[in-house]
């Protein structure tokens, strides 16, 4: 069993985005984005779908709202606040985790130590990727769930009119909201990621450590995520 | 023939730390073309094996990994392996290795960077003692790039000893201008 006990500086990270430029770098990258977003957005699209139909109905059939008001409360609701947290809340309980396990193993298992070996840099080729490949994934998936939100309001709001909704669409949905959905899903899946990744690199490399770090990477995860979303909304 | 060297290390201190270092000083000089060896050799276990191959020449070089496929199959040719065998080979999961075909992994990862220098530690010294496809990779393909053992033990026969505190720029310079070895002399 091997130990890597040098610090990795997860946060220094950003200072190697030139290393981009790598194609072997850059692979990891779109792996990452692969299997956080790509594996993600069925579920995510019906997440929104589901989300988008129950806020309208409720609005609109129950509580009376006029349907354009239900349709405007939906689409600022979802695109600067449910959207990036929920669509975050599943990355986290996905692929925070696996994160962290697959970085606790690799460091078990002396893989850490062989990169160091063939002088790959931990930073470069396994954190910088990861905290980039999730942040931008969670940027993908709440746009997708905040879309399929809007598609089912509209769905369930004007039914056959749905056309009509469409072509008005700026009356319903400001671009405000639209421009707080990518920097706050950034902002959470970076987030994320960091917990994650520091989840994997601080636990100790024996085997029964791995479950834990699994385990700090969601509950920190979710823990962080809440507080940065009132941080964004006490700066609102 | 290439130089071999031998570095006895005080029982106190860790082999494994040995080669690290001594990886770390000579990979300031060579440009990233020195390779590990070891007896337990590790590969990076979320890639396949052709991806394990290519990977510090992909990374310190970009160069493409699909460029090596003739390569790996030429150097492949020395094991006597059919087609089938090669291709599970190159397409497993390093977990789906026996340790011996891991280490042939690691010599032919080493190899594509076209290395300056092997180091080792003395288990995989051994190791490439008992024949097989790893001595027969190594003797086809490896015998002539100078090695570098680090070792508890004395130095094995044919191997020329380094000091431990010898500087790295000194022992960069021994290599390149392939100083013989004991035996040679």
């Amino acid at each position: 069993m091997q130990n890597t006990d040098v610090a990795i500086p997860v946060w220094g990270v950003f200072r190697r985005l030139g290393a981009l430029r790598l194609p072997a770098v850059r692979r990891v990258l779109f792996k990452q984005i692969y299997f956080t977003a790509n594996e993600a957005y069925l579920l995510i699209a019906l997440i929104g779908f589901a989300l988008g139909a129950i806020v309208v109905t409720l609005l609109h059939v129950q509580y009376g709202q006029s349907r354009d008001t239900a349709l405007r409360l939906l689409g600022s609701l979802t695109f600067a606040e449910l959207a990036p947290l929920l669509a975050a809340l599943v990355m986290i309980a996905r692929s925070s985790s696996a994160v962290a396990s697959e970085l606790a193993n690799m460091r078990m298992h002396g893989e850490f130590r062989a990169l160091r070996l063939m002088n790959i840099d931990i930073a470069t080729y396994l954190l910088l990727p990861r905290l980039l490949g999730m942040a931008l994934a969670c940027m993908l998936l709440s746009a997708c769930m905040a879309l399929s939100a809007l598609t089912a309001g509209l769905l369930v709001a004007a039914g056959s009119h749905v056309s009509y909704q469409l072509v008005t669409l700026e009356r319903v949905l400001s671009w405000q909201p639209v421009l707080l959905l990518p920097a706050k899903s950034f902002s959470f899946g970076l987030v994320a990621a960091f917990l994650a990744c520091r989840s994997g690199l601080s636990v100790a490399a024996l085997p029964t450590e791995v479950p834990r770090a699994t385990s700090m990477a969601v509950m920190h995860g979710m823990g962080s995520l809440f507080i940065l979303d009132l941080l964004w909304a006490l700066l609102r | 023939m290439n130089g071999r060297y031998w570095l006895q290390l005080p029982p106190q201190e860790s082999i494994e730390h040995g080669v690290a270092a001594l990886m770390a000083s000579l990979q300031e000089f060579a440009g990233g073309r020195v390779a590990a060896v070891e007896g337990h050799a590790v590969l990076i276990s979320n890639l396949r094996v052709w991806e394990n191959l290519a990977l510090p020449a992909w990374y310190h070089f970009s160069e493409s990994p699909d460029a090596f496929e003739s390569h790996v199959g030429g150097m492949l040719e020395a094991l006597d392996w059919d087609e089938a065998r090669q291709q599970q080979f190159t397409g497993s999961l390093p977990q789906a290795l026996s340790a011996a075909d891991r280490r042939v992994a690691q010599l032919l990862r080493g190899l594509l960077l076209q290395p300056a220098a092997l180091v080792a530690d003395a288990e995989w010294w051994r190791l490439l003692g008992h024949g097989g496809d790893l001595a027969a990779l190594y003797m086809r393909h490896a015998q002539n790039i100078p090695l570098l053992v680090v070792s508890h033990g004395a130095p094995a026969e044919g191997f020329a000893e380094l000091e431990t505190g010898l500087d790295a720029a000194e022992l960069w310079n021994r290599i390149k201008q392939g100083v013989v070895t004991n035996a040679d002399a």
